[in-house]
Parts: C-alpha cells; sequence; structure tokens
C-alpha cells in the first residue's frame, strides 16, 4: 500500500474511532497513542472483523476489556452465561459499527468495501504482533480508568494510489437518518 | 390483535434494543438472527405487518433475502424497512431495487424508528 493511502486510511481509522466509540459509551481520550506490541493481562474482549474491495482487504481488531464492555452495555444485563454472551454481541456490534464509519470514509475516497461479520473472543494475556508492512495503524485509546486498543490491518494487490481525493457524491446517508425508499 | 413486526439483525443487542421499542409501542415481534433464518420466518408467519432487517448477516444478507421473498408472490406487496450500519449509495439502490421501503443508519434514534414503523405499517392494533 503506497504511504499516502496508508496515511489518509490511518486518518480515516481515528475518525471513526472518535465518533462511534463515544456513541457506544467507551468514552475514549481524543488523541491515540502508538501501540507498539500489545500484551494484555487482564480478561479482555477481542473483536474481529474483516473487509475486502478490488484490491485491497484487511481486518480491523478492538481489544478491549471487559469491564469497559458490560459498563457500556445499552440494556439491563443478564446474569451468568447469558450476560457473557450479550457482551460478547456488543463487542461484535461495536466493531461492526467501527468497520461501517471506516467503509463510509473509503466510499468517498473512491474505495468500496464488503465486510464480513464480526466475531468475539475472550482472553486473557492477549498478544497482538504489530507487523509491517500490512498494518495500517495500532491505537491504544484511554478510556474511563482503563484503555482499549484498535488494529487495522490491509493489504493491497495493486501498486497504484488507491485513495482519490474526497468525493462529496459518495457521501453516505447520516446516521439515525430516516430515507423513505 | 397487535400488528407483527419481524425483526431480523445477526446482533441479539440490536435485536433486544428494537424489540423493546416496538413492543413498549405494542406492537408483537418476532426476532431473527440471518437472512435464512428471517426468510423462514417471514414464510412461516402469518399476516406480518412489516419486516426490520440488516443487511450485512452471515449466511444471507439482508438484501439478498428480500430479493429472494420478492419472487414470491405471496410476499409481493411484504414492507421492509432497512436498519444498517451501511450508508453508501449503492447498497441503498439495490435495497430498493429489491423493494425496500425506507433506510436507517444505526444507530437509531428510539422516536426515529418507531415514527418509521407507524408511517409504514400503522398503528400497532
Amino acid at each position: 500500500m503506497q504511504q499516502s493511502d496508508r496515511e489518509d486510511f490511518r486518518a480515516i481509522v481515528i475518525e471513526a474511532c472518535r465518533h462511534v466509540l463515544p456513541q457506544c459509551d467507551l468514552p475514549i481520550a481524543n488523541d491515540p497513542q502508538q501501540l507498539e506490541a500489545l500484551v494484555e493481562r487482564s480478561e479482555q474482549l477481542a473483536a474481529f472483523i474483516g473487509f475486502s474491495a478490488d484490491a485491497l482487504r484487511g481486518s480491523v481488531i478492538m481489544l478491549v476489556p471487559l469491564e469497559l464492555v458490560r459498563l457500556s452495555y445499552p440494556l439491563p444485563l443478564k446474569s451468568g452465561i447469558e450476560g457473557h454472551l450479550e457482551l460478547f454481541d456488543w463487542c461484535g456490534e461495536i466493531v461492526n459499527r467501527l468497520l461501517g464509519r471506516i467503509k463510509a470514509g473509503l466510499a468517498v475516497r473512491g474505495v468500496e468495501v464488503e465486510p464480513s461479520t464480526p466475531k468475539t473472543m475472550l482472553g486473557e494475556q492477549l498478544q497482538f504482533m504489530i507487523t509491517e508492512p500490512s498494518n495500517v495503524c495500532a491505537l491504544r485509546f484511554d478510556c474511563r480508568a482503563s484503555r482499549l486498543a484498535v488494529v487495522v490491518d490491509a493489504v493491497s494487490s495493486s501498486e497504484d494510489v488507491l485513495f482519490r481525493a474526497p468525493d462529496g457524491a459518495l457521501t453516505s446517508q447520516p446516521e439515525g437518518a430516516l430515507l423513505f425508499l | 390483535m397487535a400488528k407483527k413486526v419481524i425483526v431480523i439483525d445477526d446482533s441479539r443487542t440490536v435485536r433486544q434494543q428494537v424489540s423493546a421499542v416496538l413492543t413498549e409501542a405494542g406492537y408483537e415481534v418476532i426476532e431473527a438472527s440471518d437472512g435464512i433464518e428471517g426468510a423462514e420466518t417471514i414464510s412461516a408467519t402469518k399476516d406480518v405487518a412489516m419486516v426490520i432487517c440488516d443487511v450485512n448477516m452471515p449466511r444471507m444478507n439482508g438484501i439478498d433475502m428480500l430479493s429472494l421473498l420478492k419472487k414470491d408472490p405471496r410476499h409481493a406487496n411484504l414492507i421492509v424497512l432497512m436498519l444498517t450500519t451501511e450508508g453508501q449509495p449503492g447498497p441503498i439502490a439495490r435495497a430498493k431495487q429489491a423493494g425496500a421501503r425506507g433506510w436507517i443508519v444505526k444507530p437509531f434514534e428510539t422516536h426515529l424508528l418507531l415514527a418509521a414503523v407507524r408511517k409504514l405499517a400503522g398503528a400497532p392494533v
């Protein structure tokens, strides 16, 4: 992927995090830190979602302490295993919305991606390798008294610059607005 | 008897959020978790007032499900509102062509969703 595309992509991801995560009751600090490597010892949920386009494919990974997901859950949480499953589901929905926002940002630049469906896993001492050259960004945000991470990887099958200048005609429908067809 | 609304989304959180709003308003809500289960549920349910459907789901997406159902004359007049993270012109045009009547990009405002359901399906009873 060309450096200019990588920089644009990173900016799209940061904007998406700033927009989507507070909406999902994950009030992140505005400025992310660069993540060099990641080993979290506490119980974490890791949500993954993939995407593909004509000349681009990759994934968005969000790693969040279980307690942060619990605090952000928008409905009364059931007890026991049912409650755990609800947290898994909610974490997947958050990463799905994150990719939705990223997708809108890419579409404005002429790149139409197709998302997969999200998967979530629970673990302790989860470790992610941050690998060049596929890594677009690896961000750590402070959130409440804790922190979460968003890692985006992408590879391009083309040597060309993929991203065009933003085109207002390709702007997505605003969130929440009702459109009758 | 309350009007039946079928809610199809792979996220149980979203299904529960939508269901809570509509049940409180007086509608009967039936849930399904992907396009295949949604199509089966719609076919097996009498007098469906409307369907609220996600786009990006496992096994079968919402637009493919809608296209499939609309080939069946029994579902020619099915009222479908898409509720999704997608907001690009392409999928919206495809959904319109497949017969969708409305589109909301998540997250949704409760009062807007309810207004859309009342406009498309009518009052709950």
